[in-house]
């Protein structure tokens, strides 16, 4: 796999087995953060870049800090109560935590899909209909519904039914709405925390070919626990772990080939062969 | 990562393991009864022992049950399993190790065959070339189990470089064996001739058995590095 194919791999700086991108390829970049949940460390010094168009897996066992890092990404854990978050992460190079930066608009450019699919209790229409609305579109609605509906591959299954409950459908088709929702307001990145983790076989594979085709236009971050899904859809994943102290910190981060196939580190290589986790 | 940072992770899927580990010593076994063909085929073809042929010929069915056994195996791991990383370069080698080793038994095969064909006939000459390759064939096919076993960067290397100069030795030792045998096609159109054509493939078998002896330390190469040469 590997879309950046001409990604300048830049010097391995203190770690390694930390895949470096030329920055300027990055639509997202941390650099040295760390999440505290009151006086409890969850992350320390995670520095990553994401290269734009690209899938970019998180793995690692329950408690390490996948979601939490993931969350980071377009400030969720701003609404967390005495979450604390220290370091940088930039988007576009602009740095999201800065005072002046609304944390409204960064979730707009930054879409989230939970493990749950979690769709208003409106219509099909409504929920696809929400952000838009909210940043004040209010022509050509009907036009935007089906555009996201039809991105998100669910059009055809609910063209008939857009004023129907968006709880009436299937697990899968409300997973695929919450997709669309998030595409409905043309987000750069979207973060998906196991999107697939609540759905059948049949649900989990449209959801991972719809990952795939949304990446040629939409940079996606995934948390899994599912080590075949990370090596279908991946470019590149990230491993995490929590040691004895239980703070989570970035193991391993390499193309799909290295982490799935030869990982350089032996945490890596234990759990991505379900030794450890 | 080294071996022993891996065992001291090894504490989950034991059943795994012990099927890895399965997988590894029947491929030696196979291995083995590989060794043994070659050796006994050579050493009937030279003392011209017929029964001792025959019964080459009967055991490769051994040969053939154990390589579908270890196919099966494979398959097996691969469905219920899932594996990555290493594990899969292990399952992935083992598959592609068992087609060579099966086709090398088949080659000890075909020499018990030629063996027979030949019948009793008094060789035209005392074989010597012939015994040789052989033997520097089977010292090639167990450097390369050994390979396979230790699965070591830096032995697998040295082992495939000794065995891609030893495999250049053979076709050496081949391209005499033809000249000469060629030499006595050419002068006697009677019996010796006849067997001069048996023999050349006898030698022709004994220098597939180096090529495919190498393929097996690139696949025990590939097991540690990932990479397909």
């Amino acid at each position: 796999m590997g879309k950046i194919d001409n990604a300048t791999i830049a010097s391995s700086g203190s770690n390694e087995n930390i895949i470096k991108f030329d920055v300027s390829n990055n639509i997202l970049q941390c650099e040295n953060l760390s999440v505290n949940y009151g006086e409890v460390a969850a992350i320390e010094n995670v520095s990553m870049g994401i290269p734009k168009n690209s899938i970019v897996s998180l793995i690692g066992p329950s408690g390490c800090g996948k979601s939490t890092l993931l969350r980071c990404f377009n400030r969720m854990n701003d609404l967390i109560p005495q979450a604390s978050v220290k370091g940088s992460v930039r988007f576009f190079q602009n740095e999201i935590y800065s005072d002046n930066v609304d944390p409204t608009e960064i979730r707009f450019r930054i879409g989230m899909v939970f493990q749950r699919p979690n769709p208003f209790p409106k219509s099909i229409y409504e929920n696809i209909a929400f952000g838009p609305k909210i940043n004040g579109l209010t022509d050509n609605l009907d036009e935007v519904v089906e555009s996201s509906l039809r991105r998100a591959a669910v059009w055809d299954e609910v063209k008939d039914r857009l004023n129907e409950s968006a709880l009436s459908i299937s697990g899968g088709q409300q997973q695929r709405i919450c997709i669309a929702r998030a595409l409905a307001v043309n987000p750069e990145v979207i973060l998906m925390d196991e999107p697939a983790s609540a759905l059948d076989p049949i649900s989990t594979q449209s959801i991972e070919d719809l990952i795939v085709e949304l990446s040629s236009e939409v940079t996606i971050l995934i948390v899994t626990h599912n080590m075949q899904q990370a090596t279908r859809i991946s470019d590149y994943a990230a491993f995490m772990l929590a040691g004895e102290e239980r703070i989570g910190r970035l193991i391993e981060y390499g193309t799909n080939e290295q982490v799935f196939g030869n990982p350089k580190d032996s945490r890596t290589e234990a759990y991505v062969t379900g030794r450890i986790g | 990562m080294n071996m022993d940072q891996n065992n001291d992770l090894n504490v989950a899927r034991q059943g795994f393991e012990a099927s890895l580990n399965k997988l590894q010593s029947d491929i030696l076994l196979l291995g083995d009864l590989v060794i043994q063909a070659i050796n006994k085929s050579i050493h009937s073809l030279k003392t011209r022992n017929i029964e001792k042929s025959q019964e080459v010929i009967k055991d490769d069915d051994k040969i053939d049950d154990l390589e579908t056994e270890i196919q099966v195996l494979c398959v097996e791991l691969i469905r219920k399993e899932a594996p990555l990383a290493s594990d899969l370069r292990r399952i992935v080698s083992a598959l592609q190790i068992v087609d060579e080793l099966e086709r090398i038994g088949d080659y000890a095969e075909g020499i018990a065959k030629i063996s027979v064909t030949m019948g009793k006939l008094v060789p035209i000459n005392e074989l010597v070339l012939i015994p040789k390759m052989a033997e520097s064939s089977v010292n090639m096919l167990s450097k390369s189990l050994e390979s396979y076993t230790l699965r070591d960067f830096s032995i697998c290397s040295s082992i495939l470089e000794e065995l891609r100069s030893k495999d250049k030795e053979i076709n050496a030792m081949h391209k005499q064996v033809q000249s000469e045998l060629l030499n006595t096609i050419k002068s006697d159109s009677s019996k010796g001739g006849e067997q001069a054509t048996y023999l050349m493939w006898a030698a022709h078998n004994l220098e597939r058995i180096a090529d495919r002896s190498k393929n097996i330390a690139e696949r025990s190469l590939f097991q540690v590095t990932g990479e397909i040469s």
